[in-house]
């Protein structure tokens, strides 16, 4: 109990002993601003006007992923060469029609028709495989055997087919299915049974009153394979990807009930739903961590007016940061855009600092100026070394090539430097306006919150025998550490545009292929077998690729379908008059024929019972019936006879639309490459982009930007890293001086590091593009609380955990702590990560400068502070 | 019954000629031969009629290779050749047995249609005694500046598809040898249809 007192006594010795010059020229920038709030807070006006007008001007978001990236590194200059020479491919929307071929053929109709003549902003609309010369040469891009297979299909339908086009009614339709069932011999039987159960389902649905018109395309579909995909690829003019995206979903809410479900996917609809995700909750979750950094702030200074003083400090450097971003960048990207976060987090700590150094000295009964100047003299060293410190580990990210963290590493840096200037200049002009009362006397610290901070320093070789056995078993951990080189994994899940890229991403489909601009047809070829030979590679593409194979045999097949087929399509149907005395006839014949076939489960049966319900019903129609069954016939026709008009396709008759993205306007081939395997797995991805890029070294595409861009980042942390270390050091030098002061404020970064850097392996957190830009943070303040702990044992000694250090500290970390965690609640899934790896980072970080480098400091000597005691009085 | 017989072939001969080179002109051999059937002694004069007007009209090794589509080239020579002679049987009996005891049948044109560059269809009507007309159909392709039909298309029902169909799924199921023997036997049933005694038959 004794010493207890005795080291309460010795806890917080009075200032002033050793300032330094640093100390000093705080103390009067903070006199200065404390002594003229008003011209502090006038130029502060002026500042933050024009700051909120360069921001107003030139700071835009840019979330486009791939200009992250530095335009020099070769990958990016191989993507721009592409981008270039074919413009229309970069940002689109891409709807994507799923249905039967009637369908999806009407649905793209129709959006065509819809965007074509709206105002919807778009410079280019593309539907592959749609139009006249696809119409009529559609079927010499099925394989051979398929084309077979469609022909025999179409055969065997001729006969109602050829009947209908005669007379295309009722009686018609219905004499002609009981022909095929009491003649059909099993192989036809099971032919016929699609188109029955299709009928089923019309009749059944008009009795219903739904409107479920009878779908001819599945004649189309002799395996029954009848889903179709197609593709609507729609360029936005430039700068009007909102409104082009708007009016895209406005087109396909407006689709009639009717037409195939479209979805919406590529890079437009990603980004807008990742910033959507990313901003949703944004307001409330800032709100929140707002909110605890101010209850927090009060639990600490004990003074609303303090608080306000301390967040509206924050909030004018938060301006002023933005207002450089402005001037210096000009853009906010995806990771430059937590700049924001980032600050909050570090600037608080410099207010947290002085003004808890400042009501721990007003409550030894100083003058609110002389606490002021005081608390600035104090910490004024720690703040200007760890602020110099942090800014460092910043600006180290300039010269790398990773731009999105170059960028945020310029506005950071500059942040730092504003948050430390605003902090000295004025955070005390503010405190003179809004902290008139002097404060209550520091609380006292508990015992227990005692006993826990005098226990690093009592148990000394525990500590630092459990640091480094957690040091070793986190750094093992830390070796499985990987970083994810898909950035798709951090975009939002449950989101449409996100939903049909999974989709996508596991077929021939997939968005995920490489792409290779070449000088010429021949150089194409020659590509496309090497890429082709690749087992990584499904399928490699030019535009020669287009041209259909084995022409004459599916053209013989196709000549022959017009004889048999095409000689009974006439160019027009009438649409026949409704009898209905012969259609209930008719379908009551055709009713009995099924009755004697087929057990009671079989297709026959269900069609037998939907007929007899339809003969029963007294609202049944004949014209209702024979305009859901009939209706969509002359679409079959027309689409036989463009089929049968196929004729041979060379590479000049192919159309212009196609061309167009395949040969750019200087007459380079662009050639595509399709993976075999799902590119979701970072395995699969690096396999793949690897494999094309040894054999294609001009090779760009999102596979090979993914895994570029993974290894541009990772290089670019390394080279940073290794720069903001040296030059933490050497600050760490000219500031502390003693050597091994130097390595107790680099021992709880690198413990930190390794702790986080194991725990995140272990908890299965990976790296990602998000989530990395955590590490500067952590480097910073890991940096900055060992300074403080330093400064404090070495200018006041006693154990430093019990000033206001080892509060400040504490409360800094927290605030930051609070203000990550809420991240961890964002549907955007890299948004989430980073609110994981910072949250647990800073845990970490503060356990180690608070827990662990109170171990490793000279054990106070009770001598030294009785000199300084002395010194002082 | 000899004059009118013998005005009747110089008439025909005659409209032949004149229309030797149109695409209606195998139809019309055809549709005059088909008339005269009833008025022959026995089903051998009527094959032998039948034989001469498909001989003279259709193209049967075009429509043969075309009917067995890719099997075709599978096919030895030898087997082809039965085929093509199988179906030649075929269509021919068929028409005798058809058209052999059918008197009061009249035909009249339906216009004509370019299907393809050489490829035209001529729509004809089949007026019964009783009985709605139906509507025959044939497609004519010029080969060797000759018009020959190339398929027919009866009440919308096209005979090459539904052939197709059939032979497609015989030499799947019993190989081409089981076509030939199958044509075989439909060929004898047909001609024991054709030349059974008259007043049995209808």
């Amino acid at each position: 109990m004794a010493r207890m007192r005795e080291l309460a006594a010795h806890a917080d010795p009075p200032t002033g002993a050793s300032a330094g010059l640093w100390g000093r020229l705080a103390a009067h920038c903070i006199a200065a601003g404390h002594a003229h709030p008003a011209i502090v807070l006038l130029a502060l006006a002026a500042l933050l006007a024009a700051a909120l007008l360069a921001i107003g001007h030139g700071l835009r978001v840019d979330a486009d992923t791939a200009s992250l990236m530095s335009d020099e590194l070769p990958w990016r200059q191989n993507e721009r060469a592409l981008e270039r020479a074919f413009p229309e491919l970069g940002d689109t929307i891409v709807a994507v029609v799923d249905g039967s071929p009637f369908a999806t053929e009407q649905t793209v109709e129709r959006l065509l028709n819809t965007l074509r003549a709206g105002s919807a902003p778009l410079a280019a609309v593309y539907a592959p495989g749609h139009g006249e010369f696809f119409a009529r040469n559609g079927w010499l891009y099925l394989d051979l055997a398929g084309l077979e297979r469609l022909a025999t299909a179409l055969n065997t339908a001729q006969p109602l087919i050829g009947r209908l086009a005669a007379q295309p009614d009722l009686p018609t339709l219905m004499d002609s299915l009981r022909l095929y069932v009491e003649r059909a011999d099993e192989g036809q039987r099971a032919r016929l049974q699609p188109l029955l159960d299709a009928i089923s389902a019309t009749v059944e649905a008009t009795l219903d009153g739904a409107a479920a018109p009878l779908d001819w395309s599945l004649l189309f579909a002799p395996g029954g394979e009848r889903a179709q995909r197609r593709f609507l690829i729609l360029t936005p003019q430039a700068g009007a990807h909102a409104s082009a995206l708007a009016a895209v979903r406005a087109a396909i809410e407006a689709l009639p009930a009717d037409s195939a479900r479209t979805r919406l996917t590529g890079k437009l609809p990603m980004w807008a739903d990742e910033l959507d995700a990313a901003a949703a909750g944004a307001w409330a979750s800032a709100a929140a961590s707002l909110a605890f950094v101010a209850g927090l702030l009060f639990l600490g200074l004990r003074h609303w007016g303090l608080v306000a003083a301390a967040l509206l400090n924050l909030l004018a450097g938060l301006v002023l940061t933005a207002g450089f971003a402005a001037l210096a960048v000009g853009r906010l990207n995806l990771i430059s855009l937590a700049f924001g976060a980032l600050f909050i987090g570090l600037a608080i700590d410099y207010a947290v600092h002085l003004l808890l150094r400042y009501r721990e000295l007003l409550g030894e009964g100083r003058s609110a100026a002389a606490a002021l100047a005081g608390a600035g003299s104090d910490v004024g060293s720690a703040l200007l070394l760890s602020a110099l410190t942090t800014a460092a580990a910043f600006f180290a990210f300039v010269p790398t090539d990773f731009r999105g963290v170059a960028e945020l590493g310029l506005i950071s840096g500059a942040g730092i430097v504003i948050a430390l200037l605003t902090s000295l200049l004025v955070l005390p002009a503010l405190v003179r306006l809004l902290h008139a009362a002097p404060a209550a006397p520091a609380p006292a610290v508990s015992a227990t919150l005692r006993a826990i901070a005098e226990s690093p320093i009592r148990h000394r070789r525990a500590v630092i025998a459990l640091a480094l056995a957690a040091g070793l078993l986190a750094a093992g951990f830390a070796l499985s550490l990987r970083f994810s080189y898909n950035p798709m994994h951090l975009k939002p899940v449950d989101t449409e545009s996100q939903r049909v890229y999974q989709e996508l991403v596991e077929g021939v489909d997939s968005p995920l292929r490489a792409q290779l601009l070449v000088a010429d047809a021949e150089a194409a070829r020659r590509s496309v077998e090497r890429l082709q030979a690749l087992p990584q590679v499904e399928r490699a593409l030019w535009l020669g690729s287009f041209v259909p194979a084995q022409q004459d045999d599916k053209l013989a097949i196709i000549g022959d379908l017009a004889i048999s087929l095409g000689a009974a399509l006439p160019e027009r149907i009438e649409p026949a008059p409704v009898d209905t005395a012969a259609s209930r006839s008719a379908i009551a014949a055709l009713r009995a024929a099924l009755a004697e076939r087929g057990a009671d489960d079989s297709t026959e049966a269900r069609l037998a019972r939907s007929l007899a319900r339809w003969l029963a019903a007294p609202e049944a129609s004949a014209a209702a019936l024979q305009s859901a069954l009939l209706g969509g016939f002359p679409w079959l026709v027309n689409r036989l006879r463009e089929g049968l008009a196929a004729a041979p396709v060379a590479l000049a008759e192919l159309p212009d639309d196609l061309v167009a993205r395949w040969r750019s306007a200087q007459g380079g081939y662009r050639i595509e490459a399709t993976p075999r395997e799902n590119l979701d797995e970072d395995a699969a991805l690096i396999r793949f982009a690897d494999a094309v890029a040894a054999v294609e070294p001009a090779a760009a595409g999102a596979p090979l930007a993914f895994v570029g861009g993974a290894r541009t980042v990772i290089r670019a942390f390394v080279e940073a890293f290794a720069l903001a270390a040296v030059v933490i050091v050497v600050l760490l030098a000219i500031l502390l001086r003693k050597p091994l002061d130097i390595l107790r404020a680099l021992l709880p970064l690198v413990l930190g590091a390794l702790l986080t850097a194991g725990t995140a392996a272990a908890l299965g957190l990976q790296l990602n593009f998000a989530n990395i830009i955590a590490l500067p943070l952590l480097l910073g303040i890991g940096v900055d609380n060992g300074i403080h702990v330093i400064w404090r044992a070495r200018h006041h000694g006693g154990n430093p955990l019990l000033g206001s250090t080892g509060r400040a500290i504490s409360f800094s970390v927290l605030t930051t702590l609070f203000s990550f965690a809420s991240l961890m609640l964002s549907p955007h899934r890299g948004m989430a990560s980073m609110g994981a790896l910072l949250s647990l980072g800073l845990g970490l970080t503060l356990l180690c400068s608070l827990g662990v480098l109170p171990a490793l400091l000279p054990r106070p000597s009770r001598n030294r502070q009785a000199d300084q005691q002395q010194s002082a009085s | 019954m000899i004059l009118r017989a013998l005005v009747f072939a110089t008439l025909s001969v005659y409209t032949i000629a004149a229309r030797a080179d149109t695409p209606a002109a195998p139809v019309a051999q055809l549709h005059q031969a088909l008339l005269a059937l009833p008025a022959d002694a026995d089903c051998e004069a009527q094959i032998a009629r039948i034989t001469a007007a498909v001989d003279g009209s259709y193209d049967l090794p075009d429509i043969a290779r075309r009917m067995l589509g890719t099997h075709w080239s599978g096919l030895s020579a030898e087997q082809q050749q039965a085929f093509v002679a199988r179906l030649r049987q075929s269509t021919i009996l068929q028409y005798v047995t058809r058209f052999g005891r059918a008197e009061g049948l009249r035909f009249s044109d339906d216009g004509e249609q370019a299907q393809a560059a050489e490829r035209v269809r001529v729509d004809t009507l089949l007026h019964r005694p009783n009985g709605t007309p139906v509507k025959l159909q044939y497609l004519v392709q010029r080969d060797d500046a000759r018009w020959r039909i190339v398929n027919v298309v009866a009440g919308g029902v096209s005979d090459a598809a539904l052939r197709r169909v059939q032979y497609d799924a015989v030499i799947r199921r019993e190989g081409v040898e089981g076509l030939l023997s199958l044509l075989e036997m439909q060929n004898s049933e047909l001609r024991e249809q054709a030349c059974a005694p008259r007043r049995t038959a209808q």
